[in-house]
């Protein structure tokens, strides 16, 4: 029997169009939330250990090269969340009777607005 | 047909992306900007505020919750992240470094919550 051809697949096949980039874009915001939680961690336990210890996992916080990180960081979760709400409606379509409702105000209905909502309550309340 | 964890997988990646999506642009908001960065509160009052708000209950299961749920859907995206850039690395290794690490934060946030 010939050799069965296999059609080349370079590596860097996601880099090639801007569809795939966005979507490998997304999937790697996955790699700073990952990276976000551990810190998250590391804050809380330090919030656990004492004030002279908070104070100073907060001036961690505040050095120009933990800003960038966090930075991209919310950038990260920012596109996450945007792609999540807008990918809902895709995965689950809400119907009345026989209409489907628009992707749009499914998206802002069960997304973007208890998001606003819920991060305002967040704020005010660490915040008060 | 044999059977197959990933739907379990899956439904983590999901409840793990809805609180990601929720919770995780505002925890980094606080914890990294406004609460570093508050000019107007003393540092003891922010201090006793914020030990005061997680010593509630409610809110160190929430944080349970979103966190776990969150180690896990960052395992699941990571784990089919590394399929897609074609590293070659045995599935069910990749599986196990994947989900073993999420699990291990799960733990480790259970401890610290335990601990405030």
């Amino acid at each position: 029997m010939r050799k069965p051809y296999v059609r080349p697949m370079p590596g860097t096949w996601y880099l090639h169009t801007w569809a795939y980039r966005l979507f490998m874009i997304r999937e790697v915001t996955s790699v700073f939330i990952a990276a976000y939680l551990v810190f998250l961690l590391v804050w809380l336990y330090r919030l656990g250990q004492g004030p002279e210890q908070f104070e100073a996992m907060l001036r961690a916080t505040r050095s120009p090269l933990s800003v960038v990180l966090h930075v991209l960081a919310l950038a990260a979760a920012l596109y996450h969340s945007c792609t999540w709400f807008n990918l809902t409606p895709k995965v689950m379509p809400v119907r009345v009777g026989e209409e489907r409702l628009p992707d749009l105000l499914v998206a802002v209905a069960m997304g973007y607005f208890p998001w606003i909502v819920l991060s305002g309550l967040l704020v005010w309340g660490a915040l008060r | 047909m044999s059977r197959s964890n990933e739907a379990f997988w899956w439904s983590l990646f999901s409840a793990g992306g809805v609180m990601s999506a929720l919770f995780i642009p505002v925890f980094i908001v606080l914890s990294s900007f406004l609460i570093p960065f508050a000019g107007s509160q003393s540092d003891e009052t922010r201090y006793d505020h914020l030990v005061h708000a997680v010593s509630f209950w409610p809110v160190r299961l929430v944080l349970l919750v979103v966190l776990a749920l969150c180690f896990f859907h960052c395992a699941h995206r990571i784990r089919h992240v590394v399929t897609t850039v074609g590293l070659r690395i045995s599935d069910g290794l990749l599986a196990v470094v994947c989900y073993g690490a999420a699990l291990a934060g799960a733990i480790a946030t259970v401890f610290v919550l335990a601990r405030l």
